[in-house]
């Protein structure tokens, strides 16, 4: 006899203990239940939507509007146009003028002072962050310069910019041989705004929407095949992928509160001779496997929910299950953790009230 | 071969007063001692430290020569606390049965000494009833029967008396006594002067020092 528990038979007290306990038991299932499956339907419905977005990129092409306004507009105008509906990316653009750069003394260099909005609507990825601004050049420049993405240039000697490079797409070959240095313009001389898919007359809303004084002329829209927004880099930096760690801690506040009315059995263990780490694997199994149950029926009811939506595909919920599979393993580590460090008296808790 | 607690001192927190302020006790194997005194003297506290849930501050307990540790609860100490202090939603068997699974052993042969010992306080017919369904004496007496399992070398005792009629106390009394047939040594914290002269000897502890009582 090794005095300890069986293995086996401290699951099995697990599971007994599990039947015996259905009230603690099935508030924990369905908290995790509810949230594994809402976390579940926001993320999945997050990825279908990026998925339907790409393909219907990729089918229709997208829309860029320039506006340009006679005795100019108003930057801040112009910008505001990003939060409207149906917008992906709205800047301003100034008129070039002439740079010099350090490592291309004794020759200038076409520049277009920018709001940093712009270079949303001419790449076709999130726009990089580096802790100096950034400069978009077109790609013929930076052929012509040895750039590449990442490098780093200071323009008019004392401004330090890391480098984006422009795609060679229609929308940026205006700027091929130029730099977009971005700033915060009170005017800019155009105004870019680039559109969802889908979206119908672009030029009149554009119009409407900038709601200038001064009369404007819209261009004709421009069509592209490159995008601003890559719905996949979009999908990557979501917020909803922290939902299963929102859904794990409530899992554990909920299992620390069962347990603070549960130290009498704890108790009753601990005087019978069970060790602390035997007390500890019997309520980690326990929250175990309400876990597994909670996380399994939430995920089928968030898939469930989204599929009722449209088509479902291995993509849309492929990272939400994922994520959910951490939740129980997480949600029972920490509950180990908790039952090894709560000290109480066993003897004090046993007596009678 | 006994149990030997020498000069236990105690207090929960470093600015309460002393709950035990040097206690001496011996008990020998098949000796049944009470404890007794009023409310608040120190006696679950006493008990808890010669049980092994408790450590002192100062002073040692040694059992059978061993200082008392925290593994010897497995084997050789066993508890009967006052109340129902069972897994209530659990069957009256599976209760017993805990302390078995807890040495060591496995659920076949936990489970027929666990029927033994139910059926040696009278409960063998009530093993796959719900613990919850029984009375507060039926309660008790499964605690003593889960307690006699593995024939433990100390039995340690609170108030297992204490929300019990006149015959029920007697029946779990002449359960845990009987466990002196066995060569144990059983430690009974009581209220009940019949609990306590059913023992073979009497202890008050009376401002954190043991004397004999009179």
């Amino acid at each position: 006899m090794n005095e300890r528990w069986p293995l086996g038979e401290l699951a099995r007290e697990s599971v007994r203990n599990l039947c015996a306990s259905r009230r603690v038991g099935l508030l924990l299932m369905t908290v995790v239940a509810v949230s594994v499956g809402a976390g579940t339907f926001l993320d999945a419905n997050e990825a279908r939507q990026a998925r339907t977005q790409l393909a219907q990129q990729i089918t229709d092409g997208g829309w860029v509007t320039v506006a340009r306004g006679g005795r100019g507009i108003e930057a801040s105008a112009c910008r505001r146009l990003a939060h409207q509906h149906g917008v992906l990316a709205a800047g301003g653009v100034e008129k070039p003028r002439s740079v010099a750069l350090s490592s291309a003394p004794g020759t200038l260099f076409e520049a277009y002072g920018a709001t940093p909005e712009l270079i949303d609507t001419l790449l076709d990825r999130p726009r990089p962050v580096a802790d100096v601004g950034v400069v978009a050049v077109g790609t013929a420049l930076a052929r012509e310069l040895g750039l590449v993405e990442g490098s780093h240039i200071v323009v008019d000697p004392q401004a330090h910019y890391a480098v984006t490079i422009l795609p060679e797409s229609v929308r940026a070959q205006r700027f091929s041989r130029a730099l977009i240095v971005p700033g915060l313009p009170h005017d800019v001389d155009e105004c870019w705004v680039e559109w969802m898919p889908g979206t119908e007359d672009a030029r009149g809303l554009t119009e409407s929407l900038l709601a200038v004084d001064a009369p404007l002329n819209v261009s004709a829209t421009l069509t592209s095949g490159a995008y601003t927004r890559d719905p996949r880099a979009q999908y990557a930096g979501r917020w909803t992928r922290w939902w299963s760690v929102a859904v794990g801690g409530l899992g554990v506040l909920v299992v620390v509160g069962s347990l603070r009315t549960r130290t009498r059995p704890m108790a009753l263990y601990v005087a019978v001779g069970t060790a602390r780490s035997e007390l500890a694997v019997l309520y980690g199994l326990e929250v175990l496997v309400l876990a597994l149950l909670g996380t399994v029926i939430g995920v089928a009811w968030g898939l469930a929910a989204v599929a009722a939506g449209g088509e479902l595909t291995p993509f849309d919920g492929g990272s939400a299950m994922r994520a959910a599979a951490c939740v129980p393993a997480a949600i029972a580590l920490l509950t180990v953790l908790a039952v090894s460090a709560r000290r109480f008296d066993a003897a004090t808790e046993l007596k009678a009230e | 071969m006994s149990l030997i607690v020498d000069g236990v001192h105690h207090r929960y927190r470093a600015a309460d007063p002393p709950v035990l302020a040097g206690v001496d006790l011996r008990a020998e194997p098949g000796q049944a001692v009470a404890l007794v005194g009023p409310s608040g003297s120190g006696k679950t506290t006493l008990l808890a430290i010669c049980g092994g849930l408790l450590v002192p501050r100062a002073g040692q307990v040694t059992l059978h020569g061993a200082p008392m540790a925290r593994c010897m609860l497995r084997a050789q100490v066993s508890w009967v606390f006052q109340g129902t202090n069972a897994l209530l939603a659990r069957t009256v068997l599976d209760n017993v049965v805990v302390r078995g699974l807890a040495q060591g052993h496995g659920r076949r042969a936990a489970a027929a000494e666990g029927l033994a010992r139910l059926a040696a306080v009278g409960l063998a017919d009530r093993a796959d009833r719900t613990a919850g369904t029984l009375s507060g004496g039926e309660l008790q007496r499964v605690c003593v029967a889960r307690a006699l399992m593995g024939d433990p070398a100390l039995v340690c005792a609170d108030e297992p008396s204490g929300q019990l009629d006149a015959a029920a106390t007697d029946a779990v009394v002449r359960s845990v006594l009987g466990s002196r047939g066995r060569r144990a040594i059983v430690l009974i914290a009581t209220h009940d002067p019949r609990v306590a002269t059913a023992c073979d000897r009497v202890v008050e502890l009376a401002d954190g020092l043991l004397e004999a009582a009179p």
